[in-house]
């Protein structure tokens, strides 16, 4: 039998028959040996006594578990007599009794253990089961009592088959063709006692082979020689199937190299047939079978190692398979820091190979040199710490990467009580690296934002003002505190404002217009100069600088406002104190010069001649400081814009012979002739230009006393004007020594007098050509030269002509941009805001705080307009308003009455329509600008009267009476009413009765010659203002002057009528 | 026809410039001149001494060459005397403000001593109305 030894070692494997008709009963076998820990029971059943013995021989079973009261006991023990068989029995069944005496051993089992759990001895137990069922676990579990007896079973049966003294029955089969032989053997084994021999026969190889397959026995007497084949052939073939069989080899001849052979090809033993004993056949059997059954049970020890070998190699090659499927290196090491196994990872890591014994061999070697030291201290810490521990070590690869690692380590006891420590290695370069590298880039923004939020500051606290304005919608997204502090505003309320509200004086459109070229790109920065409203109302002058930017993603522009208050006051300051000192200047040159001039002229004794030589020098100079004095204030008025402008239509070609005839002593003194060229013609529309004649003169007086000095003795100065479409161009051309080009581009600068380079020097300040660039560009017009070296210069400049006569001619074309306003306004904010507004519109201004400026200003000058505040301090607006339209010079300016109260004082003054507007404040300066051009081309629309002659007291009643009917002029004689008729058209002339007969007739006569376009004349006689008598000291009084004027009136208007049907 | 012109007072705070007219205007113009430093002493003198012609100043410490005309105007003895201005400002706005005042001239310093006397002379022609 071929069974497997069951010697409770775990993962034996014991096949159990059942046989038991009761299917609760196997089951309940088959659950509590299942439970049992160690042994593996596989299980197989049958239900009765014939099935029993059929499972018997098809599954042969290494135990049988049986129903007691299935009556197959007997025979089991009979045909097994080494099968251990437990007796299941119910309740107090009595065991059968056993047999034979040979039998093997039945053991009981109750199967009421199964439910009560408790172990009881059963009828005819053996002892030693009970014992070790008892004592073996000191549990009372059935299923271990079960399995306890089971183990007993098997321990006996081992037992038993280790004595072949004590087998029951040896069974033999004789393989041998002589029937002699065959009963010989018998005979002499059966003589033996003790031991009961039951052979079987084979008379040749082949039965004998057939017997031996289908039973096994328990020895095989094998005749060497047989007919056909002899026992060392049939030996290997026996063997193949049955390694472990005792086989006895049988000979009738006999001898010692037969008997080595025989042993060799693997018999148990020999014996030879000629002096067969009983005795010494049975002791060679039974030793052949104690022998085999030793090498069988060697055999199946080894098998059972082999295979838990195989086993631990599989567990093995599993866990190195896993470790070496872990990506993170994994080492372990034992307490003497032996490594004990590295994953592949691991030995990738440090290149090392094999799984143990290379890396025990490579000892602490396999680490860099650089790693071991740190490495192992930290591998003792967690040897001895116990605690598993977490450390960071940067380790270079094999390619010599230095790579940063954490590694934890952990400690536990073998099972031979030893420490190991086990590491898992886990690469965290990359990590470190992108925890480096955000830490980094967090350092940079923290230090970015911090220059940031330094540079804020900077910008917070600087004294400029700053803005930071959004492109879409122009409001302010932020403004530093130097803007807060100037404009007086909460930061919370700076930032909802729009810049329109802290810049009034401009629409939208103008301010886009201006930061137009930051839109387009075509500029980096644009500066423009405002006027900003605080929180509180007051302006002040500001210069503005704007970028263009990006803010939070959106287009934004950056403002930057520096303060021009203490510019403007210190330009300001600085005017006056060059006008005081050039007024305080004078003084003393007055008494210089007369004193020279009186000396050098003989006036007071005669001087000897180099006296009057020396007076002559000193008078000359002395001329020349005062030329210089005149010259720095006429610059400085030019510069600062203080110079006043009465820009007229004015002749060319008069102004052209007055001054070539005022600088005939000029001429003189340098040997020069001035000679007058071409002149346009003086016909209606041409000939004219838009001057300030006074400062044309100057200018042209500048130009040609600078030629005349650099003219040769004896030469020409041309002086010419030319019409050159809207602009007319003026010429004064030399024959001198030209200009040398390096002094071209200064010529115009101050004190740039070409005096180092050329060998004559010329007396004169320095200022001139500079003085006469400011004016010619104060005027509108732009200068310039044309020189070559030895043949002399040509300055030219040129100056609008008068707009030509068009349809719709509108009252700042015509004027120019002289057109001036007058700003009577005592709030400066109010002022400038009012000046912003119309300087905007294309029109000086000038501002006076009371009335009594107001009308200084108003003697002074000519103003095209005048705003008009009605609460002055030093007087009622109203009260001058009337004042001034009883003014012949201003009765017929237009004006614009600014005030909180305009709606009011309108009522009080019905019959100032025309040419007074009234605005209420808080001004919209669109509707100051509209309302002042409409006011002045009301003006310019009116008929145009001229009054000639009189004493003006009527003129000025006239004027008054036309107001916003006509636009009376007053000629004071006929010079002037020839000078208004030339510069301007009149619809009629307006003789008072006081002109003297002669001069009627000569107006007349001059008026009647003219041209078509010439005004009819109204010649007025005493009789018409109803005066009987001739001019009485008093005037006019004794008259009605309503009535007086009254009449006039409608005269004027009649003969208007009459003439040119220009009245409605 | 035109009565002659004889008698010139000239009123300045400044007595070298009174001195220089002085001898300017005997000299080249053979009038016969009054000088008086200041407004007050100029007013008082205008008055008793009846000149043909007064020059006078315009800017004058305590009374200005303005206040010294009004004060002129004002004095029947003198209202009538025509008074010429000379002074040192140039604007043209003050010219014509002068004029407007009824100043018969504005002569502007410093002068010209030797033309001093027909500047002066061709002030008083150009009087007609007066001496009409």
């Amino acid at each position: 039998m071929d069974m497997i030894e069951f010697d409770g070692t775990p993962g034996a494997d014991l096949l159990v028959l059942i046989v038991d008709g009761n299917a609760a009963d196997r089951e309940a076998c088959m659950r509590a040996l299942a439970r049992s820990r160690g042994t593996r029971y596989r299980f197989v059943s049958a239900t009765d006594a014939p099935g029993g013995l059929q499972a018997i021989a098809a599954h042969s079973p290494d135990l049988v578990l049986l129903d007691a009261l299935l009556p197959i006991q007997e025979k089991i023990a009979e045909q097994y007599p080494l099968l251990p068989v437990i007796l299941l029995t119910s309740g107090d069944d009595e065991a059968p009794p056993c047999l034979k005496p040979h039998c093997f051993k039945t053991h009981r089992f109750k199967k009421d253990d199964f439910r009560t759990s408790h172990f009881r001895t059963s009828h005819g137990m053996d002892t030693n089961l009970t014992q070790s069922a008892i004592s073996g676990t000191g549990q009372t579990g059935t299923e271990n009592s079960l399995h306890e007896a089971i183990r007993a079973a098997m321990a006996e049966r081992r037992s038993r088959r280790l004595s072949p003294q004590t087998m029951a029955q040896i069974e033999a089969l004789i393989i041998d063709d002589n029937p002699l032989d065959r009963e010989a053997c018998m005979r002499a084994l059966r003589r033996e006692s003790g031991v009961r021999y039951h052979f079987v026969e084979a008379v040749d190889e082949h039965s004998g082979l057939e017997l031996l397959a289908a039973r096994p026995p328990d020895v095989l007497l094998l005749d060497y020689s047989m007919p056909c084949s002899d026992g060392l052939d049939v030996l290997p073939k026996i063997r193949e199937k049955h390694p472990f069989l005792p086989v006895i080899m049988l000979t009738g001849m006999g001898s010692e190299a037969l008997a080595v052979r025989c042993i060799k090809a693997g018999a148990s033993d020999y014996i030879s047939k000629s002096n067969l004993s009983g005795s010494a056949l049975h002791r060679a059997i039974v030793s052949a079978i104690d022998q085999n059954r030793d090498a069988r049970t060697i055999d199946q020890q080894s098998r059972t190692i082999q295979r838990q070998r195989e086993h631990l190699e599989a567990s093995n090659h599993f866990l190195h398979s896993l470790l070496d499927h872990i990506p993170d290196p994994i080492f372990v090491k034992n307490g003497a820091h032996r490594w004990l196994m590295a994953n592949r990872a691991f030995r990738e890591l440090v290149g090392a190979s094999g799984y143990g014994h290379s890396l025990v061999d490579s000892g602490r070697s396999i680490l860099p040199p650089d790693a071991v030291e740190t490495f192992w201290e930290q591998d003792e810490a967690a040897l001895h710490g116990g605690a598993p521990l977490v450390s960071e070590q940067t380790i270079a690869d094999r390619a010599g990467q230095r790579r940063l690692f954490s590694i934890k380590r952990a400690t536990f006891h073998d099972r031979l009580g030893e420490r190991v420590l086990v590491g898992v290695m886990r690469d965290i370069s990359a990590q470190r690296q992108a925890e480096d590298d955000f830490k980094l880039q967090a350092e940079q923004l923290m230090s970015q934002s911090q220059d940031l939020a330094n540079l804020g500051a900077i910008l917070e606290e600087s004294l400029q003002e700053i803005f930071i304005i959004d492109a879409e919608t122009l409001c302010i997204l932020q403004a530093n505190r130097g803007a807060r502090r100037n404009l007086g505003y909460a930061q919370h309320e700076m930032e909802k404002l729009h810049v329109l509200e802290i810049a009034p004086q401009f629409t939208e459109l103008q301010l886009r217009k201006i930061l137009e070229p930051l839109e387009t790109g075509e500029s980096n920065e644009t500066v423009h100069h405002a006027a900003y409203r605080r929180k509180n109302g007051s302006l002040y002058d500001v210069e503005v600088h704007t970028q263009a930017a990006v803010s939070n993603g959106c287009k934004a522009f950056i403002q930057i406002a520096l303060d021009e208050t203490e510019r403007k006051r210190v330009e300001h300051m600085k005017g006056e104190f060059i006008s005081k000192v050039s007024h305080e200047l004078r003084t003393p040159l007055t008494s210089i010069r007369g004193a020279l001039g009186l000396m050098q002229s003989g006036a007071v004794g005669e001087l000897p001649d180099k006296a009057s030589s020396m007076v002559r020098i000193a008078n000359t100079n002395a001329e020349r400081l005062t030329r210089l004095v005149d010259d720095i204030l006429a610059l400085e008025k030019s510069v600062s814009g203080n110079l006043a402008l009465h820009i007229t239509e004015t002749s060319a070609a008069d102004v052209l012979r007055q001054t070539i005839e005022s600088h005939a002593g000029y001429a003189e003194r340098y040997k020069v002739q001035f000679v007058l060229g071409n002149v346009p013609p003086e016909i209606a529309g041409h000939g004219a230009v838009m001057a300030d004649s006074l400062r044309l003169t100057q200018v042209l007086s500048n130009l040609m006393s600078n030629a005349a000095k650099f003219s040769p003795p004896g030469g020409q100065v041309i002086v010419r004007a030319l019409e050159n479409g809207a602009n007319m161009r003026f010429e004064v051309e030399d024959r001198g020594c030209g200009i040398a080009e390096d002094f071209r581009p200064l010529i115009f600068e101050k004190f740039a007098q070409a005096d180092s380079s050329t060998a004559r020097r010329f007396e004169g300040t320095g200022l001139g050509l500079s003085i006469t660039k400011q004016l010619v560009e104060a005027m509108g017009g732009e200068i310039g030269f044309e020189t070559e070296v030895g043949r002399g210069t040509t300055f030219y400049f040129e100056l609008p002509r008068p707009a030509q006569a068009q349809p719709d001619q509108d009252t700042c074309s015509q004027r120019g941009h002289s057109a001036s306003v007058l700003i009577c306004e005592d709030d400066p904010d109010m002022s400038l805001i009012i000046k912003m507004a119309i300087e905007q519109a294309g029109f000086e201004t000038t501002i006076v705080a009371t009335l009594r400026e107001a009308a200084e200003k108003l003697r002074e000058m000519t103003f095209s307009a005048m705003t008009l505040d009605l609460n002055l301090p030093d007087g009622d607006g109203l009260e001058f308003l009337k004042e001034l339209r009883s003014q012949f010079s201003t009765s017929r300016m237009p004006v614009v009455v600014v005030s909180a109260s305009a709606a009011e004082a309108r009522q009080t003054l019905t019959e100032e329509a025309p040419l007074t507007d009234w605005l209420a404040k808080p001004l919209d300066q669109q509707s100051l600008v509209q309302s002042i051009r409409a006011a002045m081309q009301r003006g310019e629309s009116l008929l145009r009267l001229l009054y000639v002659g009189g004493d003006g007291n009527l003129g000025n009643d006239l004027a008054h009476k036309l107001a916003g009917a006509a636009q009376l002029v007053m000629a004071r004689d006929l010079a002037d009413c020839y000078r208004e008729i030339r510069a301007r058209h009149f619809d009629l002339l307006i003789l008072d009765p006081g002109l003297p007969v002669d001069l009627r007739k000569e107006l007349l006569d001059h008026v009647g010659s003219g041209a078509e376009d010439m005004p009819r004349v109204l010649a007025l006689e005493d009789a018409d203002l109803g005066i009987s008598a001739g001019p009485q000291d008093g005037g006019h009084e004794e008259a009605s002057p309503a009535d007086m004027l009254d009449k006039v009136r409608s005269m004027a208007m009649s003969e208007l009528a009459r003439t040119t049907g220009k009245i409605q | 026809m035109t009565a002659p012109l004889t008698k010139i007072l000239c009123i300045d705070d400044d007595a070298d410039i009174l001195e220089i007219v002085k001898v300017s205007l005997e000299v080249f113009g053979g009038f016969k001149l009054l000088t008086c430093l200041g407004g007050h002493d100029g007013i008082r003198q205008a008055a008793s001494w009846q000149p043909d012609l007064i020059l006078t100043d315009v800017m004058m410490p305590e009374v200005d060459g303005l206040a010294t005309f009004k004060m002129l105007r004002q004095n029947q003895a003198t209202a009538n005397i025509p008074v010429v201005f000379m002074t040192a400002r140039v604007e043209r706005s003050q010219m014509a403000e002068y004029r407007a005042l009824g100043a018969a001239a504005v002569i502007q310093k410093p002068f010209d001593v030797t033309k001093l006397s027909q500047e002066v002379r061709n002030v008083w022609q150009e009087l007609p109305a007066r001496n009409n």
